[in-house]
């Protein structure tokens, strides 16, 4: 029988009132997606094993099955969706090479990195893309936090999501490297500060 | 309303590679992930970009066209409405008069221009941006995006080209009879009290040119409709205005709608009942 536009607007008027019911039904088909996609994720996460290796960090499928569904709640929790590909092998590419990751909590990090990832890219509106934000975790996750994940979330990136919603941009030039000397109030440990508790402690 | 219709013929799972799609440019593929909000947007726009095609087809015989070659030729459509609707303003604005009104003026000169700037055909046309807070004789609620724009528009070229048939001082006379302070103050329709005071003076027999219309005059039309039901009182007001406007199909079939209105302003005028 042939479709006509208008016959079909005629028969479906006053039925508004079931938006969000399509809406649900719509983010149902998004997740379904993403699960039908699972497989060739989970072989891509274990494709940066061998790139990972080289650190002494590998994934079990087991624990790249367990890695995809902490990556599943994460996307629920902070009302997010992957269409076309997974983040999975770039968090990894970019945090397999850190002194503050071992075999032993690999996978545990893995999951608290992309669940703070997540966090934050909802965070900053949206407005870091995956290469800056992982630049900028990476950079402070080693320089500032030393690989404590909780300073990572609750101040570095706390404050760069802060500055972002203020207005600030410069990361589109840096491309989130460098970033935090602007943003920490802490005073560290350079070379100056070094040499004045020297002389504190030795020649005074 | 465009998610059933697409929804009926193709089923959310076909539509979801053009939502990929349309996420991996939004993102300019530098973000593996999304919102839901943004998910949603995109659907809309994926939805709204194929309902503007469909409209275009009286009816579909036989397997129905590839959603993607739906979603291209929807969103060309999209495109040229738009151009469409850059040339109809570019048009209206050559004359445009406001008589003083200022939501008129904001509106159609300040507020319109923005449409243009900002208007998202690829992700977000279902968007028309604007709130086109001067009211058209006959609105549409059934439509957005560039649809309502280009519908708006070319309401406000019909209604102006009407109101050009009387002096801007007989029109300022009019809108001062409905507000003292008009120029800021009125919000409503221009056209609506003009077209209201032709009808009147042609009921009751006096020139029209001028908009003017005396309480003798007033009582005689309002006296013309005692005794009808509204029903019969919107049946005379129609054929009056398929007289005035015989050569103009184009303004009988707008001014038509508002038949029905002008029968309840005329019986609700205090010279009906007195």
């Amino acid at each position: 029988m042939p479709f006509s536009y208008a016959s079909y607007m005629n028969r479906k008027k006053g039925k508004v009132f079931g938006m969000g019911n399509e809406l649900q039904k719509q983010d149902a088909l998004m997740k379904l997606l993403m699960q039908q996609r699972a497989k060739q994720d989970i072989a891509e996460v274990m494709t940066c094993n061998e790139r990972s290796g080289h650190f002494g960090l590998s994934l079990s499928q087991e624990e790249a099955t367990q890695l995809l569904e902490c990556r599943n709640k994460s996307l629920e929790t902070y009302q997010r969706i992957e269409l076309s590909q997974t983040m999975l092998p770039k968090l990894i590419e970019y945090f397999c090479d850190s002194d503050y990751i071992n075999q032993g909590d690999y996978l545990e990090t893995l999951e608290a990195l992309l669940g703070i990832f997540y966090e934050f890219k909802q965070e900053s509106l949206d407005l870091l893309t995956d290469d800056e934000l992982l630049t900028f975790m990476r950079e402070q996750y080693d320089e500032i936090c030393f690989g404590d994940l909780e300073y990572l979330e609750g101040t570095c990136l706390e404050r760069f999501a802060e500055a972002i919603k203020g207005g600030y941009r410069g990361y589109q030039t840096t491309g989130g490297a460098g970033e935090y000397q602007q943003l920490s109030t802490e005073m560290r440990w350079d070379r100056e500060l070094y040499q004045e508790v020297l002389r504190e402690l030795f020649w005074r | 309303m465009n998610i059933q219709i697409v929804e009926e013929i193709y089923g959310m799972e076909q539509l979801l590679p053009l939502v990929t799609m349309l996420s991996e440019k939004y993102t300019s593929k530098e973000s593996t992930s999304i919102s839901y909000e943004t998910a949603r947007m995109l659907m809309e726009a994926v939805l709204y970009t194929m309902g503007e095609s469909l409209k275009n087809k009286a009816a579909l015989t036989g397997e129905p066209p590839l959603p993607e070659l739906l979603y291209e030729e929807g969103y060309q459509i999209i495109l040229s409405k738009a151009k469409e609707a850059v040339k109809l303003y570019e048009q209206l604005m050559l004359h445009f008069e406001d008589y003083g009104c200022l939501n008129y003026r904001d509106t159609i000169v300040h507020g319109m221009p923005a449409f243009f700037l900002r208007y998202d055909a690829r992700f977000r046309p279902m968007d028309h941006l604007l709130t086109l807070d001067y009211p058209l004789m006959c609105h549409r609620q059934d439509i957005s995006g560039v649809d309502l724009i280009l519908y708006y528009l070319k309401c406000i070229e019909l209604e102006a080209r009407f109101l050009s048939a009387f002096s801007v001082s007989s029109i300022r006379k009019v809108l001062e009879r409905q507000h003292s302070s008009y120029e800021s103050l009125y919000l409503d329709n221009i056209c609506e009290p003009v077209l209201f005071t032709v009808l009147l003076c042609g009921i009751a027999g006096c020139p029209i040119t001028d908009l003017e219309i005396g309480e003798n005059e007033l009582k005689r039309a309002a006296a013309s409709f005692r005794g009808y039901t509204l029903d019969l009182a919107q049946e005379k007001i129609q054929n009056i205005l398929n007289k005035m406007f015989a050569s103009d199909t184009e303004f009988n079939q707008y001014f038509s709608k508002s038949a029905r209105d002008f029968a309840v302003r005329i019986r609700n005028l205090p010279s009906f009942t007195s």
